[in-house]
């Protein structure tokens, strides 16, 4: 159980990652299936060029994820507070994760079933999904206005499940389905989907922004707006990539080349629209800005962060950093602590940086930048037609392994 | 399809795979395991907003009324309060929550001396959060 504690707050999030990206991954393919694949259904042989196969799997996926989570979480919590197994079991986040369980089952079980069940039960197997989503999420836990900030999740979560969620079944679909004009109907039906998925996630978006930053000063000064800030740059980057396939889809050449350039741009979309969701289960780990009081950055700090400057290659002594942060819970008591620091058990609590601490860090992110820049500029070499010998920059990255494994400190960095 | 246009379909072409599969799909969601995913793990959610005792406050009484207040809702049933001295942890009993961001409870019989109070709380949305505070009796 030691062992366990002292690596929650790291499976934690990786969980509840995993657990949010495939509960819209199967809200996404649910809508998908019922809303644009449903648009040529009466096509024969397009029942089949649905994702079954992606639904089933990521509804196991979900079963899996979401029952190590609860595990995990009611073993944690009984063993730090010694409240027995019942008790455990009857806190919220476990119903929560029961309702995730029972969709997911549902799912998993009519993903092979006939399609009269799976129209049928699609969607309040989804909705299971989506009250436990919100049931964890930031809303659930707000003092003032819960039931509205719970609708508007509510309805944020659904707008991300209706565009991304939905993207790798059409992009399974795009490939699959036979026939020109069948695959311009799925796609048209699509882009509208996505259209209304849009709208949804930046107007209750902006609404949540208004609720838990408040201010522009929230925004870039704490991890809770930054983080924000990163999830829509890359919504951002990724409805980019929708427009340039809308134009294709609206001019009805979903064909040929543009078929497979459409394909590209949906499986970039893809990898960056996930990662935004990633990103959000990160900040679900945050509390909101509005609630940070201390540690808020000034902007001048990160001006002064931000101004190029020439990289200082001196590393100080290891002898020179802080000691370990203790994460055993009898060690941790005793240790030498920041008053009201919260954190979340195994992790440890943070400790005052010393100078030689921030110079160990930034040395060994100079070397790393470093490494970087070498591996992009062979990459571009590799590509002119006398830098053939440079294609195998990947093994640049090598070095930063052996770099890491020598120079890699928990406290410090990475 | 001429000039131009023929010209980038056949580079498209040339640079798209054979069908598409699950492990080709997959493969494209490998990176999301970046920076994204531990952008900010160490900091927890509930944050303590005020207590009593407050840190490092000196307390002049045997009895004490411990009170905490949280930003968020907090599962009083699944939350602690531990009082560590030179004697030793002593689990501090809750009393019935009056409000659903708060922790109250009666701490009893305080020997003079350097005290850490430990608390950790469950919030409404499933996470588990600790902190400390140190005070004195004297």
């Amino acid at each position: 159980m030691a062992a366990l504690i002292e690596n929650f707050g790291y499976f934690a999030v990786l969980l509840r990652a995993f657990c949010l990206s495939l509960e819209f991954l199967l809200i996404g393919g649910a809508i998908f299936y019922l809303w644009a694949q449903r648009s040529n259904l009466g096509e024969p042989g397009n029942e089949a060029a649905f994702g079954h196969r992606m639904l089933l799997g990521a509804a196991l996926g979900l079963l899996g994820a979401q029952s190590l989570w609860l595990a995990l979480d009611a073993a944690i919590l009984r063993s730090t507070t010694g409240i027995t197994w019942r008790d455990a079991f009857g806190a919220d986040f476990f119903i929560a994760g029961l309702l995730a369980i029972a969709g997911a089952a549902t799912i998993a079980i009519v993903s092979g079933s006939s399609k009269t069940y799976r129209a049928k039960l699609l969607l309040p197997a989804n909705l299971l999904l989506l009250a436990s989503s919100v049931m964890t999420s930031h809303s659930a836990a707000r003092l003032d206005h819960r039931p509205v900030l719970m609708a508007i999740t509510s309805i944020h979560q659904l707008g991300a499940a209706i565009w991304i969620g939905s993207l790798p079944f059409f992009l399974w679909s795009l490939v699959h389905t036979e026939g020109r004009e069948s695959r311009a109907q799925m796609a048209t039906a699509y882009s509208r989907q996505a259209l209304t998925g849009v709208v949804l996630l930046a107007g209750s978006g902006l609404m949540l922004g208004l609720a838990y930053i408040r201010s522009f000063t929230l925004l870039y000064g704490t991890s809770y707006g930054v983080m924000t800030l990163t999830k829509c740059v890359l919504l951002g980057l990724a409805l980019f990539l929708g427009f340039r396939n809308n134009r294709i889809i609206w001019n009805r050449i979903v064909d040929g080349a543009w078929r497979l350039r459409m394909r590209r741009f949906t499986e970039a979309e893809i990898g960056i629209g996930f990662t935004a969701i990633f990103a959000a289960a990160s900040l679900t780990s945050q509390p909101p800005a509005i609630d940070i009081q201390a540690n808020r950055v000034a902007a001048s700090s990160i001006i002064a962060r931000f101004a190029p400057q020439i990289p200082s290659m001196k590393t100080p002594k290891l002898a020179e950093l802080s000691p370990v942060t203790p994460i055993n819970a009898e060690e941790e008591r005793a240790f030498g602590t920041s008053p009201l620091d919260t954190y979340v058990p195994g992790v440890g609590q943070t400790q005052p940086e010393k100078l030689a601490d921030l110079e160990w860090s930034e040395y060994n992110h100079h070397w790393a930048g470093l490494v970087v820049l070498v591996a992009g500029i062979l990459a571009l070499v590799s590509r002119s037609r006398w830098g053939r010998w440079a294609r195998h920059w990947p093994l640049v990255f090598i070095g930063l392994a052996i770099f890491l494994l020598l120079r890699a400190d928990s406290e410090n960095w990475p | 399809m001429k000039g131009p246009a023929a010209a980038m379909t056949k580079s498209i072409q040339s640079r798209t795979g054979s069908r598409l599969s699950l492990k080709h799909l997959s493969s494209k969601l490998v990176y999301v395991f970046g920076v994204t995913l531990l952008g900010g793990f160490l900091q927890a959610h509930a944050v303590l907003e005020n207590s009593t005792p407050g840190a490092h406050e000196i307390v002049h009484s045997d009895h004490l009324t411990i009170a905490l207040a949280f930003n968020s809702r907090v599962d009083s049933k699944r939350s602690q309060i531990t009082l560590i001295s030179a004697g030793g942890p002593k689990e501090v009993p809750l009393d019935p929550q009056k409000a659903p961001n708060t922790l109250k409870a009666q701490a009893n019989g305080l020997k003079a001396g350097a005290y850490r109070l430990i608390w950790q709380v469950l919030a409404a949305d499933g996470h588990i959060t600790r902190g400390q505070i140190p005070f004195e009796v004297q």
